[in-house]
């Protein structure tokens, strides 16, 4: 193949520069050497203005370099980085404005004792804008979708704990599912609103519906007793499963005299009993 | 910010240690990919190792708030 003289060369990139799109730039030694019209309209410049100019005034990255000796050296050794990559960086125009751009690096002859670097630019400002406002529609997405898991979460504990009030001075509070701290922690502090609110004498706390029970979970209860007692309120344990009662035994659980029931019912009898109440085949006297 | 990470993979793992919630790291994965267009989740063997794409994809994470520490891999 025969060789290109430099004027063809020359008339070659020019030629192929004005059918490109996007910005083409050569650069050899640090100094821009040929610049096509959407380079130098991207980079605010006049015609011819770009040759010759310092290619490294035109990254941000070596913006602040700009006059220092060694800035074309590190040019050249930044354009080496993205041989062969397509990434972004932020360029600068030749009024100081910066504007995001996706540059494409080649090496145009690897033998030549200078490398010539050939590089598109494409301005993404309008992608980046449009990727900032898809972000944003993101993270408002996302604010709301932890939001209505948050309201969730707070109905399925409203829901987990109902405290019925079963008769007058009597409240009862069927535990379901599994007992750790938190929960018992929750449980108490409803218990004593609902235990002052209904100026309840005696609070039945049903463990039939109690899937998991470890010894932490049985100084829990006892705990929820303990503190029933102290402001006055007779706690009643109801619906006590073999492997409750032998965590209770082997842990010596004191339930503050919490007397425990097999089931509800007898649980509810003994409420209305420390009520002064009596139940009858009639019914209630 | 740490700079030490060596790949993509190091990086993702260190965010889904961090966010635990996989909802909530496939909600991050989209946003950085909408920033930087590397796709953590599945990193492509051309990014994987590189150190200017692991750079930028970390800066993105530390801009959206997210500072990760490599010693937590």
């Amino acid at each position: 193949m025969s060789r290109l003289s430099t004027e063809d060369e020359r008339g070659l990139a020019a030629a192929l520069g004005r059918a490109m799109y996007d910005g083409g730039l050569v650069v050899a030694d640090g100094r821009v050497r040929y610049a096509n019209t959407t380079a130098e309209a991207l980079f605010g410049a006049a015609p011819g203005e770009l040759e010759g100019a310092q290619a490294g005034t035109l990254v941000a990255e070596l913006e602040a370099l700009a006059g220092a000796a060694e800035l074309d050296e590190l040019a050249s050794a930044w354009l080496s980085e993205r041989v062969d990559e397509e990434g972004e960086d932020d360029l600068v125009r030749l009024d100081g404005e910066r504007f995001p751009a996706r540059l494409c690096v080649t090496v145009l002859d690897e033998e030549a004792a200078a490398p010539h670097f050939a590089v598109t630019v494409q301005d993404v400002s309008e992608r980046r804008a449009l990727a900032a406002a898809m972000d944003a529609e993101l993270v408002a997405f996302e604010e709301r979708r932890l939001a209505a898991l948050a309201a969730n979460a707070e109905v399925i504990r409203e829901l987990s704990l109902p405290v019925m009030s079963v008769w007058e001075g009597v409240l009862s509070v069927p535990l379901i599912g599994s007992l750790d701290r938190a929960r018992a922690e929750d449980t108490t502090a409803r218990l004593l609103e609902a235990v002052a609110r209904e100026s309840a004498r005696v609070v039945i706390i049903d463990l039939t519906g109690l899937s998991a029970v470890d010894a932490a979970s049985v100084d829990l209860l006892a705990s929820i007793a303990r503190v029933l007692g102290l402001i006055g309120t007779q706690c009643a344990i109801a619906g006590i499963g073999p492997q409750l009662a032998m965590a209770m035994v082997e842990r010596d659980v004191d339930l503050a005299g919490s007397p425990c029931f097999a089931t509800q019912k007898e649980a509810l009898t003994f409420a209305l009993g420390r009520l002064g109440w009596a139940l009858s085949k009639g019914g209630v006297d | 910010m740490s700079q030490g990470f060596s790949s993509l993979i190091e990086v993702r793992d260190a965010l889904r240690l961090r966010i635990g919630d996989p909802d909530r790291f496939k909600f991050i994965a989209i946003r950085v990919m909408l920033r930087t267009g590397v796709d953590i989740e599945a990193p492509s063997d051309r990014h994987r190792e590189h150190g200017r794409t692991i750079r930028r994809v970390v800066a993105a994470l530390v801009a959206m708030g997210f500072e990760l520490e490599e010693s937590s891999t």
